[in-house]
């Protein structure tokens, strides 16, 4: 059976990739039928099969993009499929090489998230067991080797341990925190406080007590940076990450929401 | 913990053992441990986790272009991500004259910008005091 925080991690994932679509409509006219040169998958076996627009005519991605928005619009409602996950991801990534200068890590996590999405899918059958179970744990050390990942690469440099690094950020007109400029104590608290808690996050998911704070804070972390730096889809990545380290209860809260939220609204309760 | 589950815990952990040596900082990483992590994640699994890291860039990074930029998120996103691109290629780094770019990567600014008549130039200010300067773009024509 399907767990409840599987569920709503495959429900947060469609509704991430209706997210991005909808980011980037505005500028599909330019992002969606224009070459983009060679993305990261250039050399790689991979090339003819995931970025499947560099060889078809220009204007493919809208034929695609439709479809995924299809599928992800279904996604949201319909019980998880594997063969649907699969679709889902392969027209992602397609689109994500396409376009990929708009990317962010955002898009790259989400790509490895959707592709393990499949896996969660597989029918609740016995021989699937090993393979549900396995992409289950996978998404969750994702989600950890992000934050470890980007911590060591804080690490090597001195702004992160100085506290300078976030006034450097601010004094950048391409980020929309010049206001923190203005504010060097601020700034450096952020500072530390962002890499505390990147460098904490993998400890901490593993006790109730703090993988509860730490989920928190994180909601509040991905919410505020993506709004604040203009990338939206980088936190709302994380966020659907979080799905599988809630506890089953929040899970089913967080499911049945919608629901209750109608229930409440609706004249004849 | 039974069987089953602990050897998808031991495939999780090889999967995300494989990925690290992909993702992390590469002088932690031993050199054969690296290309291996990279054969196996780069064409399935890519991942990058060096946003303002190890330091937030010291220069900013725009475009300059006889007129006025379109509005847009995305839009402006993907100007920044490919100034910083050709910020790094080599015939357009510090103390270069001009920016020497890729056709491809020009073309693309030039749709985003919505000028396509030349006179494309790379703004950028450096710390500590943020001077602004500007460089004029040159596409590579092989």
């Amino acid at each position: 059976m399907i767990t409840d925080r599987t569920l709503l991690f495959h429900r947060l994932a469609h509704a991430w990739v209706l997210l991005a679509l909808a980011l980037q409509l505005p500028d599909a006219d330019v992002l969606w039928t224009n070459e983009a040169g060679r993305s990261v998958l250039t050399g790689t076996w991979a090339a003819g099969l995931l970025d499947p627009y560099h060889h078809l005519p220009a204007g493919g991605v809208y034929l695609g993009n439709g479809l995924l928005a299809m599928l992800a619009v279904g996604g949201l409602f319909a019980r998880p499929s594997w063969w649907r996950s699969a679709i889902l991801w392969w027209l992602f990534v397609a689109w994500m090489n396409a376009a990929w200068p708009t990317s962010t890590g955002g898009h790259q996590l989400m790509a490895n998230l959707l592709f393990w999405n499949i896996g969660l899918a597989l029918p609740d059958r016995s021989r699937f067991l090993l393979a549900r179970t396995t992409a289950f744990h996978i998404v969750r050390f994702q989600l950890l080797l992000a934050y470890l990942a980007t911590t060591l690469h804080k690490l090597q440099g001195h702004a992160w341990l100085d506290g300078s690094a976030l006034s450097q950020v601010a004094s950048d007109p391409a980020w929309s925190l010049g206001w923190l400029a203005g504010l060097p104590v601020l700034a450096r608290v952020f500072t530390w406080a962002t890499l505390a808690f990147q460098a904490l996050f993998p400890l901490a998911v593993w006790w109730p007590f703090t993988r509860s704070l730490f989920l928190a804070g994180g909601v509040v972390f991905h919410v505020s940076t993506g709004m604040l730096l203009g990338i939206p889809e980088m936190g709302a990545a994380f966020l659907v990450a979080y799905a599988l380290w809630l506890p089953e209860g929040t899970a089913r809260t967080i499911l049945e929401a919608p629901r209750a939220a109608v229930r409440r609204l609706s004249p004849t309760s | 913990m039974d069987r089953r589950h602990r050897l998808a815990m031991a495939l999780a952990l090889g999967h995300t053992l494989l990925l690290a040596a992909y993702v992390l900082p590469t002088g932690m990483v031993p050199e054969r441990a690296h290309v291996i992590g990279q054969a196996y994640a780069r064409p399935l699994f890519h991942q990058w986790w060096g946003l303002f890291a190890p330091d937030p860039p010291a220069c900013s990074c725009d475009w300059s272009v006889p007129g006025r930029i379109p509005p847009g998120l995305v839009r402006a996103r993907a100007l920044n991500g490919l100034c910083r691109h050709a910020q790094a290629l080599s015939g357009c780094g510090p103390g270069a004259d001009t920016c020497v770019v890729p056709v491809e990567l020009a073309a693309w600014v030039e749709q985003l910008t919505g000028h396509s008549t030349g006179g494309l130039g790379l703004r950028e200010a450096c710390l500590p005091d943020r001077a602004p300067q500007e460089r004029p773009v040159q596409a590579d024509r092989p």
